[in-house]
């Protein structure tokens, strides 16, 4: 209702009260409380909410004057009561309306005034993490997003040692004494049984050893070569995958490091099988994904090839199912492996292995 | 491996081009490294022949050549003796020389020049090339050169080297015969085996003047040899000289170049021994005896033991087997007599021995990968054959040939379902017949069956599993369809509970602002010092490896404080003004040491550091909230650890077990590491957390009841721990209507006026699950509190 509106209504109840048939004397005080209370509401406009409070009390209270205008009513000669009764109250509903739409004009003014008073620059910064937001290692998240894609595959995760024995490392893995790959240049050894493991493939053996098929399993962890440059490092990571069942083949390989190599890069990414050698699988081959970088075209990353050679795979070996008890004229496998640190370095650009060691926080400030 | 692709030409016709051939290569397992070309800036440089000379009209260091290339030219040159009749190289108008340095007609003092005469250096040829191209000087070519021809084919410097990787299986694959046998497979080509591989005359001549006793038929397998005699050591030819150039090997003489020839074409190392040398007429394979010496060709003195194999004759070593031949038992410029030895040697024997006396050579090197028994026979046929085919001796009939335990020849039954069932696709029994054939293994088929029957020099295939390999590098790997359901059962993924606490608690660290470091599992024995361990300290008694890459990274780390001290000190050093990190990996403690047969036990620890703007409680509240986070209910007591601040420290506590330490790192120990600022160091136990986490324990219904708060204001003994009090609180109150208790203030001045004592403010917190509180209730649990706190600890309301 606007104030017109509101001055309208009040001229109209004063005619109206003019108009009754009520005793001068009445007629001149509603006409007088009521002007009185129109222009007393007129001087709320800038008001502010505690004035409003008294206001309420003043007029509305208990012993208010709007209010003592319906204690005429029951004095009123019961002629006119019904009359007056009507119009008090008509008057009082009014006021009760126009004071309301006061009080709400008030305090959206006062709250309007509060947001601007509480304003902040919302381009200032406080840092509550006063440290940044802290990060996982490059090798972490990429440990994590492998083995979380092959889990989504039925493998699950086995862990075995760093320090282990030449049996493991080598023998069951089809690797004999007289292999040059035992060569001290190639091994830390700790004496002539026990050594730095060089490929997380132990863990194979071992899992074989202990797990009747079929087996599914990843095992990420560290291993151990003596070699020190932009590209190698004496301590690195790997991830190994091995499965054992029934009727396992190349091609099932294949698959399976397609499915990895999509989630891993992207969904157009694709796999390349070279022929290679591993002494624990055979066939064994080198395995290429489409360059991550420029889909294929050649870039520098890939050096122009449009392939990354990331990881090595092959069909188990018979010989090595054998050695650790899985009867190869029933089971048959594959295995992989991966070089996280390659996987990383491809995955995030960076240049030099040797900064995955680095440490320093603003390079592990880069990857979340 | 170094692979002239003119050289494979002995053997293959090959009309692709190098980079169709290297792609061929890949395809089928050998990976191509580099394609190098051999004189690729070289261009319009002819062979040219000197028609007249004659002098300079203003200059009498010069002359004006007429010469006859692809036609005629004037030359102007300095070099004034050449003379009509020699053939020089000639470069052109635009012809450019090694380099890039480019030629251009001109005047030289008022006589036109088309272009200038070079010499070796300038053209990429040396001494090894031709003769007289190391001279500084215009180079005269041998007179039969072919005039006005491109100078670089002339002298076929045009060749295309491919630098091929020989995975380990493929020991055969080492010498130039046999990428040929590939190439000719890969190709589709035949196999052509050249007029110089010879056997020597039939008979036993050689018995009469040689006898071969084998002592050590383990580490000599086979020792086969044959003798040349009225042998005329001289110059080898330009083409031999070039290909054993080319290879890094120094060409010496014929014989000598022969046997470094064939070790380059067939993979075979041999040896020649004049024969006047081996005294006795005897060679003896046996073990060297100890401290038997010889001087190798390289001029020094070895001393052998009976670890490494020795040729020797009746009376001393004259080589040691595989490695190196001694200096005065091999072939000299007046030798009439020639013994070739070509054997095969145990890779390990001779790996061990090249190790051992810190002697490598391209002998050793071959013999270290592993060498067939075909090779043998074949390296000495080269051998005969090209003494015969130069004209630089005579063979004498027979060979002597000590091969107590000759190889069984090798059979594989196999059906193309077999193959099948290893690759998953089906290859045609025919193709794989004729890919096997081609690659000289014989193959044929009976019914279902194929039968192979292996090679001698192809020692790698031993099951259908390299059969199928066979197969499928030929067939093409990029074969398969791409559907593919994996056969076998299904099985649901899973990692443990220990893996996924220890991802939770890596998350968590993150989640407190820290960031994940990396850091080697050996370190330098040095650490233990560093961090001022006693000498007694069990953390001293580490793994150490037999042949670390240095002292820094020599023992298996039995602490992670070291490793993490280092990280700190790398962000100090480089300013960065703060930082938290950590660490999960493994550290190794032995039972015993040195090990035995027993792995050392393997222990997860967390590492967690912090330096800047860190105080004691920075650290200690990433603590409380990690193991509230696990669900572990962990105590913090005052400790002494050597490395740590000796009144900052606290060793953590669960159910008793001693689980790891928080502090300050003492101002020495950081002082040490370079660190100015304060560090914060803590180390637990994580196998401890992974076993011990909970995610959950239980539901319990939450309380719909206010919950009242009372402060206590406690006046406590200076000493006592914050924490005893809290603990002496609980214990007092016993009920479970207290539901929280915390120290908010504590408070040590003079305004307290207690010498000796200190204020601490504790809240306490009542709420029970049933009803609203009552004072009554909560006044009297109060009472009892106090109570018990001076009655146990002295405590009293301030």
């Amino acid at each position: 209702m606007s104030k017109d509106n509101l001055q309208k209504f009040f001229e109209d109840r004063i005619r109206a009260v003019e108009n009754s048939a009520l005793s001068d004397d009445v007629k001149k005080l509603l006409i007088g409380k009521t002007a009185e209370v129109v222009r007393q509401m007129d001087e709320l406009e800038n008001a502010e909410k505690r004035e409003l409070e008294d206001f309420r009390v003043k007029h509305f209270g208990k012993s208010g004057d709007i209010t003592s205008l319906t204690r005429l009513i029951g004095s009123a000669a019961p002629e006119v009561r019904r009359t007056l009764g009507a119009i008090v109250n008509d008057i009082r509903s009014t006021f009760e309306l126009a004071f309301s739409l006061v009080e709400k004009n008030v305090s959206e003014r006062e709250e309007a005034k509060r947001i601007q008073a509480e304003k902040v620059d919302v381009t200032l910064s406080k840092n509550a993490f006063r440290e940044g937001i802290g990060g996982l290692n490059p090798i972490s998240v990429v440990k994590n997003d492998i083995v979380s894609i092959f889990a989504g595959m039925g493998f699950s995760v086995v862990d075995g040692p760093e320090i282990e024995y030449t049996k493991y490392n080598f023998e069951l893995l089809n690797i004999p004494a007289d292999h040059p790959a035992r060569d001290p240049g190639d091994s830390f050894y700790i004496n002539p049984e026990i050594m730095l493991r060089t490929q997380t493939s132990c863990v194979q053996a071992r899992t074989m050893e202990t797990t009747v098929p079929p087996i599914r399993v990843v095992c990420p962890g560290k291993v151990y070569r003596p070699d020190e440059d932009a590209t190698h490092s004496p301590m690195f990571h790997q991830i190994e995958g091995l499965v054992v069942d029934e009727h396992v083949t190349l091609k099932d390989l294949k698959a399976v490091l397609e499915q990895f190599a999509k989630r891993f890069f992207s969904a157009d990414t694709a796999v390349r099988f070279r022929p290679s050698f591993f002494p624990f699988t055979e066939p064994s081959v080198e395995v290429d994904l489409s360059c991550a970088m420029c889909h294929g075209a050649g870039c520098r990353l890939c050096k122009g090839t449009g392939w990354l050679e990331l990881l090595g795979a092959g069909v188990v070996n018979p010989a090595v199912l054998d050695m650790c008890g899985i009867d190869s004229s029933k089971y048959s496998g594959f295995a992989f492996g991966i070089g996280l640190e390659r996987a990383a370095m491809v995955k995030y650009g960076i240049p030099d292995m040797r900064l995955l060691f680095d440490n320093d926080v603003r390079i592990l400030a880069q990857f979340k | 491996m170094l692979v002239p692709i003119k050289w494979l030409k002995d053997f293959v016709d090959i009309d692709v081009s190098p980079e169709e051939l290297a792609d061929k290569l890949v395809s089928c397992g050998f990976e191509v490294e580099d394609i190098i070309n051999t004189v690729d800036d070289v261009k319009g440089v002819y062979t040219a022949k000197i028609l007249s000379v004659e002098k300079h009209p203003s200059a009498d260091r010069l002359i004006v050549c007429r010469v006859l290339a692809d036609k005629e030219y004037t030359v102007v040159t300095n070099n004034t003796w050449l003379k009509c009749g020699d053939i020089v190289p000639f470069a052109a108008d635009g012809a450019v020389l090694h380099g890039g340095k480019l030629i251009t007609a001109g005047e030289v003092r008022g006589v036109k020049s088309d272009g200038m005469f070079t010499g070796g250096k300038d053209l990429n040829v040396t001494e090894g090339d031709i003769r007289g191209a190391g001279e500084d000087k215009v180079l005269v070519l041998p007179e039969d050169t072919p005039v006005g021809v491109d100078f670089v084919k002339a002298m076929e410097l045009d060749d295309v080297v491919l630098d091929i990787g020989i995975t380990a299986n493929r020991t055969d694959a080492n010498g130039i015969l046999g990428i040929a046998r590939e190439v000719a497979a890969v190709t589709g080509k035949k196999l052509k085996m050249p007029d110089d591989y010879m056997s020597v005359p039939c008979g036993n001549d050689i018995a009469s003047d040689l006898e071969i006793i084998n002592e050590a038929p383990d580490l000599c397998p086979r020792y086969l040899a044959a003798m040349i005699k009225d042998v005329v050591i001289e110059e080898s030819p330009t083409y031999i000289k070039r290909r054993l150039k080319a290879a890094g090997l120094r060409p010496i003489n014929n014989i000598v170049d022969i046997t470094n020839y064939v070790l380059l074409e067939v993979g075979q190392p041999m040896h020649a021994f004049d024969l006047s040398t081996i005294k006795g007429g005897k060679i003896i394979v046996r073990r060297a005896g100890e401290n038997e010496k010889i001087v190798a060709l390289d001029g020094k003195t070895y001393t052998l033991n009976p670890d490494n194999l020795a040729i020797c004759n009746a009376e001393e070593p004259m080589a040691i087997a595989g490695v190196m031949g001694g200096a005065g038992y091999s072939v000299f410029d007046n030798t009439t007599e020639v013994v070739f030895e070509s054997a095969r040697f145990k890779r390990d024997s001779v790996r061990r021995t090249s190790r051992s006396l810190g002697l490598s050579s391209d002998s050793s090197q071959r013999f270290s990968k592993g060498i067939d028994y075909y090779s043998q026979e074949w390296g000495l046929k080269k051998a005969v054959g090209m003494v015969v085919k130069h004209g630089w001796g005579k063979p004498v009939s027979g060979t002597i040939d000590c091969y107590p335990e000759p190889a069984a020849e090798k059979k594989i039954s196999f059906t193309a379902r077999d193959i099948k069932n290893i690759l998953g696709i089906s290859v045609p029994a025919r193709f794989i017949v004729k890919t096997l054939n081609a690659l000289e293994i014989p193959t044929e088929k009976q019914g279902k069956v194929m039968i192979s029957t292996i090679p001698g020099f192809r020692e790698d295939i031993v099951g259908v599993n390299d059969i199928a390999e066979e197969v499928i590098r030929m067939y093409g790997y990029d074969r398969f369809d791409r559907s593919s359901v994996m056969n076998g059962a299904l099985i649901a993924g899973n990692v443990t509970k220990e893996q996924s606490v220890i991802a939770s608690v890596k998350n968590f660290l993150v989640g407190a602002g820290a960031y994940e470091i990396l850091t080697y599992s050996f370190i330098s024995p040095k650490a233990f010092d560093m961090l001022e361990m006693p000498a007694d300290d069990p953390m001293r008694k580490a793994v150490r490896l037999l042949n670390p890459l240095g002292e820094d990274y020599s023992v298996m780390r039995t602490t992670m404080a070291h490793s993490i001290l280092k990280a700190v000190q790398t962000n100090a050093i480089r300013l960065n003004k703060d930082a938290r990190l950590f660490e999960i990996a493994k550290v190794f403690r032995p039972e015993t040491l040195p090990l035995t047969d027993k792995l050392p036990e393997e222990k997860q620890i967390l590492a967690y550091a912090a330096y800047g703007d860190e105080d004691f409680y920075t650290l200690k509240a990433v603590f409380e909230a990690l193991f509230a986070y696990l669900r572990i209910g962990a105590v913090f007591k005052p400790g002494a650890i050597k490395h740590m601040h000796p009144t900052r420290t606290a060793v953590i506590e669960v159910n008793g077990n001693e689980i790891g330490y928080l502090g300050e790192v003492s101002a020495s120990v950081s002082g040490t590491y370079g660190i100015e600022k304060r560090v914060y160091l803590a180390e637990v136990d994580c196998d401890y957390l992974a076993a011990n986490a909970s995610r959950y324990s239980g539901f319990k219904p939450i309380s719909k009841y206010p919950p009242v708060e009372r402060d206590l204001a406690l006046v406590t003994d200076e000493k006592i721990p914050a924490g005893e009090i809290l603990a002496a609180v609980r214990a007092a109150a016993d009920s479970e209507l207290l539901t929280d208790a915390v120290i908010f203030d504590v408070f040590v001045g003079p305004q307290l006026k207690i010498a000796g004592k200190k204020s601490v403010a504790v809240r306490l917190t009542f709420r029970s699950t049933e009803r609203t509180l009552v004072d009554s209730e909560i006044n009297a649990l109060i009472e009892k509190i106090l109570l018990k706190l001076a009655e146990t600890l002295g405590i009293t309301l301030r």
